[in-house]
């Protein structure tokens, strides 16, 4: 009795593998990696699951979508917890190195209200390059020690360089150069990892706007317009790859680095996914 | 699309019948058979490999970590029983991790929506 399910089963296997594999080749024959076209059918994906929603609202990420949780948080940016930060920040920004240059010496327009231009694929490095790897750059090329990507000073000279940047509009580009990179962070976006088999797209697409314990689930398009971010179960402002540590460590992956190269191709993707938004960080977050 | 799913939805229900011959049974007689220190090592060390693997691919899983430690600890302190348990566990974890990864390689895809 039991050889015949296992014959229908081999048939029916062998024909799903057939057609599976000529709907993949169709798939892959179609796909060319078009970030434009990926960004506009992301935020058509937002449009339509929140129809009442303005997109630039979804800055704002979960509280966008809760008018309850919106009111405690504008409570909250009353007295805004990164308020520190940016002062310690703007001073220590100031701090000439031991050679007498200062982080403005770096950047463009002297650092000021530059954050909307990272992450960058930089052509001579072959690498995305963010904003705190290139403040890590900045000092190795002064003769300084890199800083920690968790540590407070990271976190409040970040803090300060977005507070500079408020109101600006992200418009990241892609070169041809970049698009390798871009693709990997997209499929990092959408794998499944972890024991829990959960993607980052699983909680923020499919799942975007439930309830998870007793969050809701925040949007992906402005994921990346806040950053660095107070959050209080950190006590302290960290930074966006902080926040993807504990996104994969949540569904019961092995989390990577931050600054690694996976991590910088997945802020590249979401971050273009958010161009013509307002930067609006430093922000708070529970 | 829709006939692959339909086929791979009745395979599912057929491969039900063949439940008695899946990979735990094989586990489970791996684990009767390695109650003793060197064999539980050799596991160790197997799922360990496989866990660097996994890491290679950005696709380890934590639980994996945990149990290899767990496994070490009680092999160490000569608690053959959990020492086996655990890294037996660890390598199935391993191996679910691997074939996760295998699996993203082409299906991240179907998650894109539209």
């Amino acid at each position: 009795m039991r050889i015949l399910p296992g014959f229908i089963t081999a048939i029916t296997l062998a024909s799903s593998a057939v057609l599976w594999a000529a709907d993949v080749a169709a798939d892959v024959a179609a796909e060319t990696v078009n970030p434009e076209a990926d960004r506009q059918a992301f935020v058509s994906f937002y449009k339509n699951r929140f129809p009442d929603i303005d997109i630039q609202a979804h800055k704002d990420g979960a509280y966008a979508l809760d008018p309850a949780k919106r009111a405690q948080w504008q409570a909250m940016e009353d007295f805004p917890p990164y308020e520190i930060a940016v002062d310690e920040g703007r001073e220590l920004f100031s701090v000439a190195f031991t050679n007498g240059k200062t982080y403005a010496d770096c950047f463009a327009r002297q650092g000021i209200g530059i954050k909307q231009e990272f992450p960058h694929f930089d052509m001579d490095q072959n690498t995305v390059v963010t904003l705190e790897l290139a403040i890590n750059q900045c000092r190795v090329a002064n003769n300084e020690a890199e800083l920690d990507y968790d540590s407070d000073e990271m976190g409040v000279i970040t803090a300060y360089m977005a507070f500079t940047s408020r109101g600006n509009h992200f418009d990241i580009k892609v070169p041809a150069a970049g698009l390798a990179a871009y693709e990997s962070g997209k499929q990092f976006y959408y794998e499944r990892r972890g024991k829990l088999d959960f993607s980052c797209s699983g909680c923020h697409m499919q799942a975007t706007g439930n309830m998870l314990r007793a969050e809701i689930l925040s949007a992906s398009v402005g994921h990346a317009t806040h950053w660095p971010t107070y959050r209080f179960k950190w006590e302290k402002v960290g930074g966006l790859h902080k926040r993807f540590i504990e996104c994969n460590e949540q569904v019961g992956a092995v989390a990577l680095p931050q600054q690694s190269e996976a991590y910088r191709n997945l802020e590249y993707f979401l971050t273009y996914m958010s161009n013509g938004m307002e930067l609006n960080g430093p922000a708070s977050r529970k | 699309m829709k006939k692959s799913i339909l086929l791979l939805g009745i395979c599912s229900v057929l491969l039900l019948g063949a439940c008695s011959e899946t990979p735990m049974a094989d586990v489970e007689q791996k684990e009767v058979v390695t109650n003793d220190t060197a064999s539980i090592q050799a596991i160790i060390d197997e799922a360990q490999a496989k866990f660097a693997q996994a890491q290679q691919q950005q696709h380890a899983w934590s639980s994996t970590a945990d149990l290899l430690r767990s496994a070490t600890a009680a092999l160490a302190n000569g608690d053959l029983e959990n020492a086996r348990k655990d890294s037996h566990r660890a390598l199935l974890t391993a191996n679910a991790s691997l074939a996760q990864a295998k699996k993203q390689q082409s299906a991240w895809r179907n998650n894109i929506p539209g």
